[in-house]
């Protein structure tokens, strides 16, 4: 009998940040992948993945975070992902913090972007993650938080 | 053609005035540039931090200054629309930008040379160092230039334009790093 296709809900803000996770979307061919993203237009699409826009979150905009939050719970309650990973930032967060709650398991991978600390989006996230990477090893301690190698 | 990208959240007047000042002595060059500006909301909280002063120099965004160079010597867009950028990016000969991952990545995946010049916060152009760090890290790697300091930008435009473009070159996500992924999602397992 097959298994059930996992579904895994790939979450990030437009930019550097997608750059980095779209690197690494094939690591996820086996299994559906759901994008949710704050860009606009994008050229490349999906690369095969469902996609849904979600709107930015930043500190700086507590409206905007809120109305990113209420669709990112609502796109995990309706599509209930086994896994949702995040390359950051906020709404990778939000994303994190929500999958938890709703019983999704949870990846982190900082971006390669920080070298000397992980992002402030990460240290957030990384009680609620149940895979922490970050993408330079010096930053990794074998204990919660991990570097398997980088996108460069 | 020469690409100056800047990202779009913040400008980056001290780099856009160095390539002006560059360009007005390199007329051969086809430069263009996608130079960012604050969106409403960042103008509205710039606004509202130099009316408290009170603010710590550590509260981010409204230090970041607000850009108004507007380049003479080469023809620059605050924003282009995701398709014309992709279009534009991958048909230049070199790239100039911000030390951000996105650009970075993406010449790096069409094998085109890059030029860094790393935001400063003690110049207000960013929230945080990670450019500085970042800039460091990827120093020596082939395809990439940093420029830490704009005083040597003559002589790291020379380095840049030596460095032909090579062939589109991919993505260089480390299969470690693949294999973590896959582990986990499919076994549960935490490397190390």
């Amino acid at each position: 009998m097959n298994k059930p296709r996992l579904r895994v809900m790939c979450v990030s803000s437009a930019g550097g940040h997608l750059v980095q996770l779209k690197l690494v979307l094939s690591a996820f061919n086996a299994y559906e992948v759901v994008l949710v993203t704050t860009g606009k237009n994008d050229p490349e699409g999906a690369l095969g993945a469902s996609l849904y826009r979600i709107p930015e979150a930043s500190r700086w905009n507590p409206a905007q975070s809120l109305v990113c939050a209420w669709k990112l719970f609502w796109l995990i309650f309706r599509l209930r992902p086994s896994v949702v990973v995040s390359t950051g930032a906020a709404p990778g967060f939000l994303a994190i913090r929500i999958g938890r709650f709703l019983g999704s398991r949870t990846i982190w991978l900082d971006s390669v972007a920080n070298v000397k600390s992980v992002s402030l989006a990460g240290k957030l996230a990384q009680p609620h993650c149940d895979l922490f990477l970050t993408q330079w090893p010096n930053l990794a301690n074998d204990e919660d938080s991990h570097c398997s190698g980088a996108v460069l | 053609m020469i690409f100056v990208v800047t990202g779009t959240q913040f400008p980056f007047d001290r780099l856009a005035r160095t390539i002006d000042q560059w360009c007005a002595t390199h007329p051969e060059q086809e430069v263009l540039g996608q130079l960012g500006k604050h969106n409403h909301l960042t103008r509205l909280w710039v606004a509202l931090s130099q009316l408290s002063r009170s603010r710590s120099d550590k509260d981010g965004i409204g230090q970041v200054v607000k850009g108004t160079f507007q380049p003479k010597n080469f023809a620059a867009s605050d924003w282009y629309d995701p398709i014309d950028f992709q279009r534009i990016f991958k048909g230049a000969t070199h790239i100039i930008a911000h030390a951000g991952m996105g650009s970075v990545l993406t010449a790096r995946g069409c094998g085109i040379p890059i030029m860094i010049v790393p935001r400063l916060v003690a110049l207000r152009e960013h929230r945080s160092d990670h450019q500085v760090h970042t800039a460091d890290a990827l120093r020596g790697r082939p395809g990439i230039v940093v420029c830490a300091d704009l005083a040597n930008f003559d002589q790291r435009m020379g380095e840049l334009l030596a460095m032909e473009r090579g062939s589109a070159t991919g993505n260089f996500a480390a299969d470690s790093l693949l294999e973590a992924l896959k582990g986990f999602v499919e076994l549960g397992e935490v490397p190390g």
